[in-house]
């Protein structure tokens, strides 16, 4: 079977023998290339987590005053349809706000961010013939929400800044001066007050000077204008001609002419109306501390940049800009991602640090040799910069995941050198130091051992490939990982076929006490008598082990699931949501009562309070939401014992506001969250179809059809049907008989409702660099409540004006304050969580079955099932076929090396194992299964396999010399031959499991931004790798021995 | 090997009693807990004892266990009822709202378990909901979050503290108006700045705006005309706007029908002057004197001085303004021509326009507030003088007729005017504008029965006037009403009831 391996020269062998001889070459080689890693390491860029969002457009387009159903109509409904089209485009989603359009494009994974926007703007150019005159859609910045990475506040100690003129500072200063920074996609302006110019018409001066509302609009917009006349030459020289005509006071405005009287007396604007300086129209306010309303900036970052470079660029701008604000004004600011990602990055190294020593230490006392275990130790931050290097040049940051995959790895990489080492050691035992053909030993130990490790390397490496299978955000998540993961295995295989011999022979001098050690020797004292029991008692090993299995499987079924673990970001974004409808002040005002009460606790610095939205297109966010920003302060000036979730509690207990339910989440957490807003229930049935009204009486008929059918009403847990009420409306529903009657078009009453109710910007004035609108409007007065609403005046055709409720109506209606839709159609949610008890394929066969004998579906509406059952789904069936498919190509490498088929399963015995272990462990921790769980899980998979192949070389290797000495004639001698191989090698197969072990607690231990996470991956792989161990320690020899026996 | 085997049995055995012992205790260490009574809140409801807890008291994210005891009145377990219950989060901005259902079954009778999967971090409101057929329903709603220990009640039940099972029953019609209220603490009323008001009845006033204009008093109107062809000669009152007074000299004419008839009167006194003055050719004569508008002062003169005038001056036959002037010094005027037009304006008409709609609050001797654009800081009192009996074709307007006193000239005609007029609709019942909210066709305010208990109702609006709207139906003399604050009461109550319409 194996008989002459050792013995063969193989390509592995020659490279160990090559770099052995040639130290100094490879250790140069190796110092140059860490070199470079080092070099990549220093570059690249840092986050606190991979950027989890799609490759999306944002489509953001404003049409003032609209209500959601008219943009559906108009905006957004066009755009979707044309973007369908577009190559690449997975889905478009729509939203349909007030005033608002946000049409989001997502590209199939991996599309390159900027050729998805310039195929954007292609497919917008033909859309943008068919919607309605004066509307732009504009691109939103390549960046998303979860880009917010800082977030600032101006403060004006002075008093001489009134809101208006901080806006302006931020619009017009600030603004451009922070999103020239490099990486910034944006930087959008919330709160505070943007000025404008209010003209104040009165409805009854215009009545009785007869002139209608139109004619102020078309007379101011004719009033500011800057025109140029070319050049006239006098003397030489070209004096350039100007006509200028820019509005750039209240007074110029008032002075426009609206028309002359018969005596030729103007009539002027100030006749009509007051123009003032006033605030416009505002979706979102801020407020700091509770002190005020304020005007904040949010920085947010491109797509795949340096978060924390992009950072300090930032404050380093800020800190140019300070000196040159007016006096009193500061810049402060409320949110700073850099302080999660250093601390993330922290946390980690931290970890990897704590790793490296426990590792090293390990390794120490067992070789109680420094020299040797310099060796091994060196292999490690060698392989992590090698690592960086791919790292770098793919453009993968350095976040929680990417350098937790480095992490879970530690203590594998060592695994080889240990052997390699631990080989030579054994070899070297009764070698004179000065041996002469010490070097040749060495080299020879290396490679006796050498193609195994490098193998087992390999194969962890290799079992690793599942993970990147992994699609859509789980992919995005864990893919880092196991990029890294697989990188500093792969880079420890070949340091341990290069680095390692080379610094063996260089390294490994003086006398080699090998493993006669007082501590190896108890070792081999306490587990000679185990091993002698397990070979003897092999059967019922083996027996105990199937149980173990066995039992494991209801454990296994107890354990939850959940997508993924939350990452502690350290800074809480409270997000009281209310029902939609809230108006500005109000909401503005219940805003500074919650900052108010949270900067009570002793432990908040800061609160920021944001409500509506900010002017970025990715913060889609209406009035009923507010979000604050909480900033902490250092852990250490809390109040004694209280923890994390105990601040939550108590502050939840303080922020019971009526009417708006709490969510304290993260911000990052948050972000992610409200850009997936798919259906996030196990199941969701989407209803999709052209009329609301239609769509909901569907979905409610889907709801209560699962519900009471006998075939579904068992399985069904819940079903729920989303329903599209909430806003109020009022409307002017028009007569058109009674219209008629005036001579009145309804576009004509239209026209008055949306200039004198809604107000029209009918121009932009030019003050330097600032800009601000001009907006005509009824005055307050006359808008304010519903009387003076009856009350708004039509031109008719006779010039005489009459009250609005003449020719409409005015009712108040409730309807729905937003719309969704999807490639192009309007949509409803029903959402349905379906019980354990039936299999969601199943349920869903069942649940299409019921909806189609008693619902009945109008035509042009049609159903889609959908919900994160497709995510668990897919990633089931990506793993249900990879799994199995990468454990047979383990399995065939496997056969490759050891040639033989039993030994080949053997070894792969200890993978069912490894899994009894990761179950008991993440029982006992009370942990879920979720994806992370399953990359650490198929993580251990490797390791196990590792060690298995390590006992069974070993042990083969003790059979083969027993044979070769021929004492294997009855099956005492093998027993006999088969303990004492096993005893020989506790050492190395101590050190390379407690290595991996060990490797793994600081993350166990770790408490911290991220460590969450990282414990659900670390936490199956050192329960796994603890039963592996004691499978390959005791059950291995024992399973050894009953095949061996055979055998013979 | 008999060893062996007996030793492979105590092993397999030792694993097999451990594993069973371990699920065992993984089961049930959280269910020991819910055996005892007293972890259970218990309320009130119908004819109900309903018995809630969560477990762990201190709901997280991921599954929970709820527990719900039905007991009847008498403390003895309910049979025979269905029970259900949900949590939800409710939407937030663009993310859908979410239900958590938990599928509660029957382990002994009267007690129901199941489990309630929180899948977000954050407030999940309970709706517990008992079903019998005998006893009725029974729905109770909590307030319920991640992280918070305990269940809040909100709706449907009294509660009877974790000992009150002995308590006696409380009246089922408390329990039922309680199932559509919500309690708000005063903490919690502070926060969002919640005021009250009482209902009570109002003088509502209408305010009735109308554009106007300044105009003559038509019948403070005189014009100047001459009953026979003359010419100007001497024109005293030469531009328009000039004031005069009764009896000032305007202008004198030369007519020559004028003087000949002064002629005719001189020689036909002349003649009979001793005879008979009341002779009738003199008294015609005289007569046509002063139908052509000679005074008898003037008639005087002109037997005083015996000889005819050419020029007769005229004079103003009123105290007024010149407001038209047709002639000039020494055109021809001709019969009946107006000559010159004067207008008294010590005191002017407002004629102001009034939508159709108002037109029926408004009565003659109505009081109004006229102010004029021009006049900024002036306002002036009057009263509705004349309502026309008409409208306007064209703008569907009535018009009615104030009068002012302008004894300083400061209304001038032709001036716009706004015209205020507060019509008394009547005394009625009525809340602030802002305590009643507008959804669709329903008008809901919130009354406070006190003790933090709020309730909304459904009202029916009549007249709405000065930030008051009338009550028509829903409400009572001295009932407490929301007036501020009232969005958020609404959120709550339309999360906590689950009022999904108004």
């Amino acid at each position: 079977m194996v008989e002459n391996m050792p013995n063969r020269r193989g390509p592995l062998e020659l490279l160990i023998g090559f770099s052995a001889r040639n130290w100094l070459l490879t250790i140069l080689l190796t110092a140059a290339a860490a070199l470079w890693g080092y070099h990549s390491l220093l570059n690249s860029p840092l986050d606190a987590i991979p950027d989890l969002s799609d490759v999306q457009v944002i489509i953001f387009t404003e049409w003032p005053g609209r209500s959601p159903d008219l943009v559906e109509d108009q905006i957004t409904y066009p755009l979707t349809t044309t973007l369908l089209a577009a190559p690449k485009v997975k889905f478009v989603r729509g939203q349909s706000f007030m005033g608002l359009s946000f049409v989001y494009a997502i590209f199939e994974d991996g599309t390159d961010m900027y050729w998805a926007r310039s195929r954007v703007l292609e497919y917008l150019n033909s859309a943008t013939g068919d919607l309605p005159k004066g509307v732009r859609p504009t691109l939103g910045p390549d960046a998303t929400g979860v880009g917010w990475v800082y977030q600032y506040v101006l403060v004006d100690k002075s008093g001489n800044q009134s809101l208006a003129d901080l806006r302006s500072l931020q619009d017009f200063n600030l603004r451009y001066a922070l999103e020239a920074v490099k990486g910034v996609a944006e930087v959008a302006s919330v709160g505070g007050f943007e000025k404008e110019y209010q003209i104040n018409v009165d409805p009854n001066k215009l009545a009785s000077y007869g002139i209608p509302l139109s004619k102020v609009i078309a007379a101011v917009r004719a009033s500011n204008n800057d025109v140029g006349g070319r050049v006239l030459e006098i003397a030489g020289h070209e004096q350039f001609i100007r006509g200028r005509g820019y509005v750039r006071s209240t007074e110029d405005l008032e002075e426009v002419v609206l028309s002359v009287d018969v005596d030729g007396i103007p009539v002027r604007v100030a006749d009509v109306a007051s123009v003032s300086l006033g605030p416009a129209l505002q979706r979102g306010q801020a407020d700091l501390n509770g002190e005020g309303v304020t005007v904040g900036g949010i920085i947010v970052m491109r797509y795949g940049e340096n978060a924390l470079a992009v950072i300090e660029r930032v404050k380093a701008r800020i800190s140019e800009i300070q000196p040159g604000l007016p006096a009193g004004v500061e810049i402060v600011p409320v949110y700073d991602r850099s302080e999660l990602i250093t601390r993330a990055i922290d946390t980690l190294r931290k970890t990897l640090w704590e790793e490296m020593l426990i590792v090293a230490l390990i390794i120490g006392v067992f070789l109680l040799h420094v020299r040797s275990a310099l060796v091994a130790i060196v292999t490690l931050p060698v392989a992590i910069l090698l690592s960086f290097i791919p790292m770098y040049y793919q453009g993968l940051t350095a976040n929680i995941m990417s350098l937790g995959g480095i992490a879970v790895a530690v203590g594998a990489m060592v695994d080889a050198a240990i052997v390699i080492v631990d080989n030579i050691h054994k070899r070297l035992q009764g070698i004179e130091p000065d041996s002469p053909s010490r070097t040749a030993v060495i080299i020879e130990a290396m490679q006796e051992v050498g193609p195994s490790i490098f193998f087992s390397l390999l194969i962890i490496t290799v079992s690793f490939v599942p993970v990147f299978a992994l699609e859509g955000t789980e992919g995005r998540l864990f893919k880092p990982l196991a990029f890294t993961k697989t990188y500093s295995m792969g880079f420890a295989a070949l340091l341990s076929v290069t680095l390692v011999p080379a610094l063996a022979v260089l390294m490994i001098r003086g006398r080699i006490r090998g493993d006669r050690s007082w501590l190896n020797r108890r070792l081999q004292s306490v587990y000679a008598p185990i091993v002698q029991l397990a070979v003897r008692w092999r059967w019922i090993i083996v027996a105990l082990s199937l149980a173990a299995l066995v039992f494991s499987v209801p454990v296994y079924r107890q354990l939850g699931s959940e997508f993924m673990p939350p990452l502690n970001e350290g800074s809480i974004l409270y997000m009281p949501t209310t029902l939609p409808g809230i108006s500005i002040g109000e909401a503005t005002r219940v805003m500074q009562t919650m900052d108010r009460e949270l900067m009570k606790f002793p432990e908040v610095e800061r609160v920021f309070g944001k409500v509506g939205r900010s002017s970025s297109p990715t913060d889609p966010a209406p009035l009923s939401m507010i979000e604050i920003n909480i900033m902490l302060k250092p852990r250490g000036e809390w109040r004694d014992g209280l923890t994390w979730d105990g601040l939550i509690a108590e502050m939840d207990a303080a922020m019971q506001f009526p009417g708006m339910p709490n969510i304290w989440w993260m911000p990052i957490q948050t972000r992610t969250e409200m850009l997936a807003t798919g259906i996030r229930s196990t199941l969701g049935i989407k209803v999709f179809g052209p009329d609301l009204g239609q769509i909901e009486q569907t979905a409610i008929d889907i709801e209560h059809a699962l519900l009471d059918d006998s075939r579904t009403a068992s399985y069904t847990r819940s079903a729920f049907a989303e329903r599209a009420t909430g806003g109020y409306f009022l409307d002017f529903d028009i007569d058109r008989a009674a219209a008629a009657r005036f001579g009145l078009n309804v576009g004509d009453i239209q026209s008055v409702i949306e200039a004198a109710l809604g107000g029209i910007v009918v121009s932009e004035t030019v003050e330097g660099r600032e800009r601000y609108g001009i907006l005509v409007r009824y005055a307050r007065e006359y808008r304010d409540n519903i009387e003076a609403l009856q009350r708004v005046l039509i031109p008719t055709a006779t010039g005489a004006q009459i009250p609005i409720t003449q020719v409409a109506d005015i009712r108040f209606r409730t309807g729905p304050p937003m719309l969704r839709s999807e490639d192009g159609q309007l949509v409803g949610f029903v959402f349905v969580d379906v019980s354990d008890d039936v299999g969601i394929a199943d349920y869903v066969g069942l649940a299409k079955q019921v909806v189609q004998d008693k619902v009945s579906i109008s035509p042009g509406y049609r159903l889609e099932w959908a919900g994160q059952f497709q995510y668990f789904e897919r990633a089931k069936a990506r793993l249900q076929i990879l799994v199995p498919l990468t454990l047979s190509f383990i399995f065939l490498m496997l056969y490759m090396h050891r040639k033989s088929l039993i030994e080949t399963l053997i070894i792969m015995s200890a993978l069912p194992m490894s899994l009894v272990g990761s179950i008991w462990l993440l029982a006992l921790l009370n942990y879920k299964l979720s994806v992370a769980v399953a990359v650490g899980m198929i993580a251990v998979a490797g390791l196990a396999v590792e060690l298995g192949l390590l006992m069974m070389l070993y042990l083969d290797i003790a059979w083969r010399k027993a044979r070769d000495e021929n004492r294997l004639n009855d099956s005492t001698e093998l027993w006999q031959a088969i303990t004492e191989g096993a005893k020989q090698r506790i050492r190395p197969m101590l050190m390379t499991g407690l290595a991996l072990l060990m490797g793994l607690l600081p993350i166990m231990f770790s408490d911290g931004s991220g460590s969450d996470v990282m414990k659900r991956i670390a936490a199956p792989m050192l329960g796994g790798i603890g039963t592996s161990l004691f499978m390959v320690l005791i059950a291995f020899p024992a399973i050894f021995t009953i095949w061996r026996g055979r055998a013979q | 090997m008999t060893i062996n085997r007996k030793l492979a049995l105590a092993g397999v055995a030792t694993v097999l009693i451990a594993a069973v012992l371990w699920t065992v205790v993984f089961n049930s260490n959280d269910r020991e807990a819910l055996s005892r009574d007293e972890s259970l809140a218990w309320f009130e409801s119908g004819a109900f004892k309903i018995g809630v807890a969560t477990v762990p008291g201190t709901p997280h994210v991921g599954e929970n266990d709820l527990i719900v005891k039905v007991r009847l009145a008498d403390g003895k377990p309910a049979s025979n009822v269905e029970v259900s219950a949900y949590a939800e989060m409710p939407s937030m901005g663009a993310m859908p709202a979410m239900r958590a259902p938990a599928d509660l079954i029957e382990t002994t009778s009267g007690q129901f378990e199941g489990k309630l999967d929180l899948r977000m971090r954050g407030a999940w409101p309970l709706s517990v909901s008992v079903a019998d057929a005998i006893h009725g329903n029974a729905e109770l709603s909590f307030d319920l979050a991640t992280d918070r220990p305990g269940l809040r009640i909100v709706t449907g039940g009294t509660p009877l503290g974790t000992t009150g099972i002995q308590q006696g029953a409380v009246a089922n019609n408390v329990a039922e108006s309680q199932a559509e209220t919500i309690t708000v603490d005063s903490r919690r009323r502070q926060l969002i700045g919640v005021e009250t008001s009482t209902v009570t009845y109002h003088d509502l006033v209408k305010t009735v705006r109308a554009i106007g204009r300044v105009t003559y008093d038509e019948r403070r109107l005189t014009k100047v005309s001459l009953k026979y062809d003359a010419w100007i000669g001497e024109l005293e009152a030469d531009y328009v706007g000039a004031s005069v007074t009764r009896g000032q000299r305007l202008f004198s004419i030369y007519s020559p029908e004028l003087l000949a008839a002064q002629q005719e009167y001189l020689e036909a006194r002349k003649r009979l002057s001793r005879r008979d003055p009341d002779d009738s050719l003199l008294k015609a004569s005289r007569q046509r004197l002063k139908l052509w508008d000679l005074s008898d002062r003037e008639i005087l003169a002109l037997e005083e001085r015996g000889k005819p005038r050419e020029y007769v001056p005229i004079y103003a036959p009123t105290d007024g303004t010149i407001v038209a002037k047709h002639i000039d010094s020494g055109s021809a005027a001709k019969t009946g021509q107006t000559l010159l037009r004067i207008a008294d304006l010590s005191q002017v008409w407002i004629e102001a326009e009034i939508y159709e709609a108002d037109l029926d609050l408004i009565r003659e001797g109505m009081n109004a507030t006229v102010s004029l654009p021009y006049l900024p800081d002036r306002s002036f009192i009057s009263v509705v003088d004349y309502v026309y009996p008409y409208l306007d074709k064209a703008s569907r307007t009535g018009r009615i007729r104030l009068m002012l006193d302008n004894a300083d000239g400061s209304l001038k005609p032709e001036m716009y005017a706004e015209v205020v007029i507060k019509a008394v609709i009547g005394h009625r019942l009525a809340v602030p504008e802002d305590a009643v909210l507008f959804a669709g066709d329903s008008r809901v305010v919130f009354v406070d029965l006190g003790e933090g208990r709020l309730k909304p109702v459904r009202i029916k609006t009549g007249q709405q006037a000065q930030g008051m709207i009338e009550v028509t139906e829903g409400l009572r003399l001295g009932d407490v009403i929301v007036t501020s604050g009232n969005f958020l009461i609404a959120a709550e109550t339309k999360l906590k009831l689950g009022i999904n319409q108004w």
